[in-house]
């Protein structure tokens, strides 16, 4: 197996592809290229990106490249699946509770160091109504009501680890990490599943998971936070509220058909929290997850020992 | 004229009887011998054992001591039968594989 490992979209990622061949290691290095291309359409903190220019729009509509169309698409069927609780809408109010700049552009910039930054304080935004977007599939163009702006966040990393886990099989079974947002092609080579580590916040492996396909998604709020007006704010807001979710839950991992819906499914379990959110799970039967709770009890849905490795 | 004596000369039917007689006293008396002797036998109250087995007899036989000299942790336990292992049947042997890649959030 070969591997490679890069920076892109603000995270670690992670290639690999299971074969021996001699050119393995130059499929591997078109890989950041791609997600270099991708976070040029899909980035809310480049001006230039093709993200940012329909977030300027003004209400017009906007035709957008295929890369743009098909991750606004993931999020819209996203927001249907979750029943709003996810969102591409949510920019506003997140530059609201203060995240409206990148981490690691903060940390440049001569911010402290690490990931829990103090930033400034706002009036929190009401979160607009995902429903209200408009996409026309003859001119694949967009529409954004006046003053909506969207964050492809997740999803849009999801949509990358697939992408190019896609692309990479055609050389062998493949496996893209995309700052925890993790595509898998199929069993590897020998026929096996791939060994996947559950980490705590603290870094110890929890469990260990055996994937033949699918993807794996783990959101959480031990990790890019900031306070503001001396209360920790985190990056997942929930849309009832427009602020940060109240959620006791820390960290979850999920097991789905595919990384963007894993991505979903998360971000859906943490803003719920442990008791309804294990419900939404167990209702949900592609569906497999592990929470890690604030007081650091772990709880894992039915099927999720399905995925483990015994 | 007087009759001389004569002894009577037993009839050929009761010679037969008396050999048949003769032959069933011995044969009783065989027979009861023969019973004696299994009722003298030992009787096996031991479980078969397998043939195959090999029984182990230690090398040396340590000469018994008496309990009261021995000290509290030698002296023999009751109902204490030895362990036998047993050992896990796995057609290959499992290792926890090596992580390719692990899970966090938003790294």
């Amino acid at each position: 197996m070969k591997s490679l490992e890069f920076r892109a979209m603000n995270c670690q990622m992670l290639a690999a592809v299971d074969t021996a061949h001699a050119r393995a290691d130059e499929w591997l290095a078109e890989v950041p290229s791609w997600f270099a291309n991708w976070e040029q359409h899909l980035s809310r903190f480049r001006i230039d990106s093709e993200l940012s220019q329909l977030n300027r729009s003004r209400g017009r509509a906007f035709p957008v490249s295929s890369v743009l169309w098909d991750v606004v698409q993931a999020a819209l069927r996203a927001s249907a699946a979750s029943g709003g609780l996810v969102t591409p809408t949510l920019l506003t109010a997140m530059e609201s509770a203060g995240y409206d700049r990148s981490f690691s552009s903060l940390q440049l910039s001569g911010q402290p160091s690490g990931a829990s930054i103090y930033l400034k304080t706002k009036t929190p935004m009401a979160v607009k109504d995902w429903r209200a977007i408009e996409c026309n599939a003859q001119t694949r163009s967009i529409r954004l009501p006046f003053g909506m702006q969207l964050d492809l966040g997740g999803i849009a990393k999801g949509w990358a680890a697939q992408q190019a886990v896609q692309k990479l099989s055609q050389h062998g079974p493949a496996l893209v990490d995309a700052g925890g947002d993790i595509a898998i092609s199929g069993p590897r080579a020998d026929g096996t599943a791939w060994p996947i580590g559950v980490t705590a916040p603290d870094g110890h492996e929890v469990e260990m998971l055996m994937l033949s396909g699918g993807g794996v998604a783990t959101s959480g709020r031990d990790y890019r936070r900031w306070k503001q007006g001396g209360h920790w704010q985190h990056h997942i807001l929930d849309p009832r509220t427009a602020q940060p979710a109240q959620t006791d839950i820390l960290t979850i991992t999920i097991v789905a058909p595919t990384t963007c819906e894993a991505e979903m499914a998360a971000k859906v379990v943490l803003i719920l929290g442990s008791e309804e959110g294990l419900q939404w799970l167990e209702a949900h039967p592609s569906f497999a997850g592990l929470l890690i709770l604030e007081e650091g009890q772990i709880l894992r849905s039915r099927r999720f020992k399905s995925y483990v490795w015994s | 004229m007087s009759k001389s004596p004569t002894k009577k000369r037993p009839s050929p039917a009761a010679g037969l009887k008396w050999l048949i007689s003769a032959a069933a006293a011995v044969s009783t008396l065989v027979g009861w011998q023969a019973f004696a002797a299994q009722e003298a036998a030992p009787v096996n109250t031991q479980l078969s054992q397998p043939a195959a087995q090999e029984v182990v007899r230690p090398a040396v036989i340590q000469p018994v001591q008496q309990p009261s000299t021995l000290k509290e942790s030698q002296r023999p336990t009751l109902n204490k039968r030895p362990k036998v292992r047993v050992p896990a049947v796995r057609s290959t042997p499992r290792y926890r594989p090596a992580p390719v890649t692990t899970t966090r959030s938003s790294r």
